[in-house]
């Protein structure tokens, strides 16, 4: 009633989009600040990794497990290599599980969902009940299982988890389209003559995102943890590579240098939090989004 | 809105339309139940008329004008447009057909997409029809909105930056994109605010008049209806009870309904309003699933109840009957008996129909 | 929420047989956002006992938004500053825990939409009881008994078996009945009904409109009636005040208003009404559309659509004055008051002249002529 309508004013007199979507992004509490700050930085400084760190491969035994020193700033793992370099290039690592494991997940349940809650009826109810069949696993355990039997590539861990993944996406956006496709412009665009596939990628698919936006962002950050868990299993990324959940499994077995463990926790955690801080942003600008 | 001539040809003939939406599935006929939202409905829609259908809501009226669109399938029945029968058109021939009728909603708010600019929904029937370079379809939207009424600027901005009587004048627009022949406007004005209503009318009836426009208006301001329309369906309980030309529905009322439609209506005059007697209609309209026997407004009928309940009005159904004096067709046994009632003649005064 | 008190105070509270009810002193409410919105802007009135008011105005006027800010309904984000007293207690200022009190109790409410106003899980009958036993004090059974007693009284047929319905069984009329019957149940000084029959049908809205008119009458209650169909006033009402861009721009007699409106938005208003007793060549318009609410206004808000615009309107903006009488009409239009002439800002109330907010109010003849309705 009465406030719908006073939102509707407040609409009326909003500012056009692009600015609009620009504007809603910029960070405005001190959490959001320091989250879009940390994910900066880090992807700035794993980007210029060769440029500010020592090749993270390189062996030497003499120097192993050593603590902080000019050389080497976050001392040595039990290989002598730099750890300073190997948190930098795992987190490249990292990086790249996060962004393809959405992509995928993303697509695949994006198209499986818009396409089952569009098409209704049987269709629909067949294509949900193997959504199910996968969500009756925990996710984790089928990303074990799949990344056992394919082998520790980055590619097969990205296929790992997002094959555990994309019901989860399918479900939320059938829940959308179900009820955008009910809505007067697709009715509209119908009366139109627009066919199915116009109706459903141009109309209702664009207007069925809005809070898959949001937890799209954070799930990057469970991204890197679910890789980081399967690296910390042995299951993940193989062994020369430096990936941070490997790295804590190695250095568990050296409980008595702390550095070992403590910094490719530290980046994990670091990273995480500050994705889920940044995510913020996201589900603000997603619910004053007046076009939602 | 422009008078139609009586002679002219029809655009729209309905032919016992039934829409029935199932309420419970069952493999034998008699479990099944329906909500039987139009149940037998015949009408015609002359070319360049405007025709309104009025009643209470769930009386059909909004299911008989998306079955007009062919936006939900008939249970039975026939909808011919243009002597072309709709149930048989598909594919490529249907996308042809919906070229030539266009649906206006009652909520600008609702039927635009959020996520598009004005050019680009304006501009989506031609896409889909592919008409036109993009070139092309760009001026056309310029046109089309400068018919409307609205700024050239108006093109780049999103939906949301536009008032209710704006934004329905952009859904007209992309109404009018593909030249159409038919208009189904279903409450065009009712969310739009008072001051803003006669602007949105005007441009209707300018562009009828421009565009050779055939509409259907559903409409439930029965005053409104009255300047708008050129002939008036009421429905009740998915029949059409009375089947009039404007004129004679508000000066020569022959539905026991119709006179307490107009009886109800809320007049902005304070004399008016602290003499007037209304008719109250008892009850609620009775559920669409289980619909009263014989004439369907029978349960709540006052002129049943002044002629002391005769057993025909829950026996029979009266059909849809043409008037012998005057176009037009009611369905009601006592008609006469209508004619001749002090409650008409009561209404008629108040409402200052002449 | 900042409260400056009110300097008419001492005004509103002069005794008398008309002594207020409710008075109202200089409400804003804004509401915070990116550009916020001026709902409503300084608007004073006095409701007297038993007195049934009409506020009219169209989406943005500010005619919902100054209402439920009487009685602090409105989100977080708005803010309500000015004076409600409310039985001479100032309703801005109670904590929320008196304020709980006086919903209800002292002030009801009938919104729009009876679907969203009643919770579709609990009953009928318990949520008439809930508010029966809360505000009254009753126990289970006889909260129930008067509970099926309140549902008869409003029209509700089979009232004792309906009472264990669900909301989605009911009727809209059915439902708005029910939410008549939970507002009025406490017995409350105020009913504030917003919009009550816009979501009806005509033939529903008639009887909703004589049943609030009905109980109202009965128990004495004061009445504010907020539509934007000059229709649904035209019967119900006694007294009538127009709002526009967040301001009262005219107060008076429903009588009067419908009769001789003096604000040019009010007579513009009118003749845009499509009629029923004659077809008529082409609708009246209202050129323009209703002001922005997120820009402060310079001048009258009306200005920019109003036929009898003058170069006063557009700088300085009218404040609520009694309309000048006919000897002061001259050919040439209404002879300007002067700012000495204002008799000290008058407040729409039970015993008020016939207000405008206008520095060049319709002349005479336009007047009647701007008079709707059967002829």
């Amino acid at each position: 009633m009465t406030l719908g309508r006073l939102r509707r004013l407040e609409e009326a007199v909003a500012p056009t989009r692009l600015s609009t979507t620009l504007e809603s992004l910029r960070p405005r509490t001190f959490l959001e600040f320091y989250g879009v700050a940390v994910i900066v930085v880090i992807v700035a400084a794993i980007a210029a990794a060769p440029l500010i760190a020592p090749d993270p491969l390189a062996q030497d035994l003499t120097s192993s497990l050593a603590g902080s020193s000019a050389e080497h700033w976050l001392g040595t793992d039990n290989l002598g290599r730099d750890l300073w370099a190997r948190i930098l290039y795992g987190g490249r690592v990292s990086v790249v599980i996060g962004v393809f494991v959405l992509l995928t997940a993303g697509a695949v349940g994006v198209l499986y969902g818009a396409v089952s809650g569009y098409a209704g009826g049987m269709v629909d109810a067949v294509m949900m009940r193997i959504v199910d069949i996968f969500l009756s696993f925990p996710s984790i355990m089928l990303a074990l299982l799949i990344s056992a039997a394919l082998g520790p590539t980055i590619r097969n861990v990205i296929i790992a988890i997002a094959a555990a993944w994309w019901p989860v996406y399918a479900r939320l956006i059938r829940g959308q389209v179900i009820v955008v496709k009910e809505r007067e412009f697709v009715t509209a665009s119908r009366a139109l003559g627009a066919g199915p596939m116009r109706n459903l990628l141009l109309t209702v698919l664009p207007n069925s995102f809005g809070v898959m936006k949001t937890i799209f962002v954070l799930d990057i950050g469970y991204a890197i943890l679910a890789g980081s868990t399967l690296g910390f299993l042995g299951l993940g990324v193989s062994a020369p590579t430096p990936e941070w959940g490997y790295m804590i499994r190695e250095a568990l077995q050296y409980p008595t240098h702390w550095w070992f463990i403590l910094s490719p926790g530290l980046a994990l955690m670091l990273f995480v939090s500050a994705i889920n801080f940044a995510g913020g942003i996201v589900t603000r600008s997603v619910h004053e989004d007046p076009g939602r | 809105m422009s008078a139609g001539s009586h002679d002219a040809k029809a655009l729209v003939e309905v032919e016992d339309l039934r829409v029935w939406f199932p309420t419970r599935r069952a493999p034998t006929a008699e479990r099944r139940g329906y909500i039987k939202a139009v149940d037998g409905v015949a009408f015609t829609v002359r070319q360049g008329e405007t025709l309104g259908l009025v009643g209470e809501s769930g009386c059909g009226k909004t299911t008989t004008a998306r079955a007009i669109l062919k936006l939900l399938e008939p249970t039975e029945g026939r909808i011919m447009f243009d002597g072309v029968d709709l149930s048989t058109v598909s594919g490529r021939d249907l996308r042809l057909l919906r070229r030539r009728m266009q649906p206006v909603f009652q909520d600008p708010f609702a039927s635009l997409n959020p996520k598009r600019t004005v050019a680009r929904i304006v501009a989506e029937p031609l896409a889909i029809h592919r008409q036109g370079t993009r070139a092309q379809r760009r001026e056309r939207v310029a046109e089309l909105l400068d018919t409307v009424g609205l700024p050239p600027d108006a093109a780049g901005r999103f939906p949301h930056a536009f008032s209710g009587g704006q934004r329905q004048r952009i859904a007209i627009a992309r109404a009018m994109a593909l030249r159409p022949d038919l208009i189904v406007a279903d409450e065009p004005v009712s969310s739009l605010d008072v001051s803003i209503r006669a602007q949105i009318l005007n441009l209707m009836s300018d562009l009828q008049q421009e565009f050779r426009l055939t509409y259907v208006v559903i409409a439930h301001d029965l005053a409104l209806v009255r300047q708008v329309t050129d002939r008036v369906a009421v429905m009740y309980l998915g029949n059409i009870v009375e089947l009039r030309s404007t004129e004679d529905l508000y000066r020569r009322p022959l539905h026991p309904y119709t006179v307490a439609l107009l009886s109800a209506v809320p007049i902005p005059d304070t004399e008016a309003e602290a003499t007037r007697q209304r008719i109250v209609l008892e009850g609620d309209v009775p559920s669409p699933a289980d619909p009263p026997s014989g004439c369907r407004f029978h349960t709540r009928c006052w002129l049943r109840r002044k002629l002391d309940n005769p057993d025909i009005c829950s026996g029979e159904t009266p059909p849809l009957t043409p008037i012998e004096d005057g176009g037009g067709a009611v369905a009601c046994h006592f008609p006469d008996e209508v004619r001749t009632s002090s409650e008409r003649r009561e209404t008629l005064v108040t409402i200052g129909s002449r | 929420m900042k409260t400056p008190v009110a300097e008419s105070r001492s005004e509103a509270a002069s005794p008398g047989p008309d002594r207020p009810v409710l008075s109202v002193r200089d409400l804003d409410v804004t509401f915070r956002a990116r550009s916020p919105v001026l709902a409503v802007r300084g608007v004073s009135y006095d409701l007297a006992a038993g007195e049934h008011v009409g506020l009219v105005g169209e989406s943005g006027s500010g005619k919902s938004a100054g209402a439920l800010a009487l009685v602090r309904l409105l989100p977080d984000y708005a803010d309500v500053s000015g004076t409600v007293m409310l039985d001479g207690a100032d309703l801005l200022r109670l904590n929320e825990r008196e304020l709980r009190a006086v919903r209800g109790d002292q002030v009801g409410i009938v919104y729009q939409d009876p679907f969203s106003s009643l919770n579709p899980v609990l009953t009928i009958g318990k949520q008439l009881t809930e508010v029966l036993s809360k505000h009254k004090g009753l126990r289970a059974r006889a909260a129930r008994r008067e509970a099926a007693r309140l549902l008869e009284t409003v029209g509700v047929p089979n009232a004792e078996e309906r009472i264990s319905d669900h909301p989605h069984q009911f009727s809209g009329g059915m439902r708005q009945r029910a939410v008549i019957a939970m507002a009025v149940a406490p017995r409350p000084a105020l009913l504030i009904a917003d919009e009550p029959t816009t979501a009806l049908d005509v033939t529903v809205q008639a009887q909703i409109l004589e049943l609030l008119q009905e109980l109202t009458s009965e128990h004495g209650t004061t009445m504010l009636l907020i539509t934007h169909d000059l229709g649904v006033v035209a019967g119900v009402t006694q007294r009538l005040m127009v709002m526009y861009g967040g301001r009262i721009v005219e107060a008076s007699t429903t009588e009067d208003v419908f009769a001789r409106p003096a604000h040019p938005y009010t007579v513009a208003l009118h003749r845009s009404l499509p009629r029923i007793d004659a077809r008529q060549e082409r609708l009246v318009t209202i050129e323009g559309q209703p002001p922005d609410p997120t820009r402060p206004i310079e001048g009258c808000p009306f200005a920019p659509r109003c036929p009898s615009r003058i170069d006063r309107c557009t700088v300085e903006n009218p404040p609520l004055m009694t309309l000048p009488t006919a000897r002061r009409a001259t050919t040439a239009g209404w002879e300007l008051p002067t700012i000495s002439e204002r008799d000290g800002n008058p407040v729409p109330g039970p015993a008020s002249p016939h207000l405008t907010a206008c520095w060049n109010p319709p002349l005479p003849e336009a007047r009647s002529a701007g008079a709707g309705g059967a002829g």
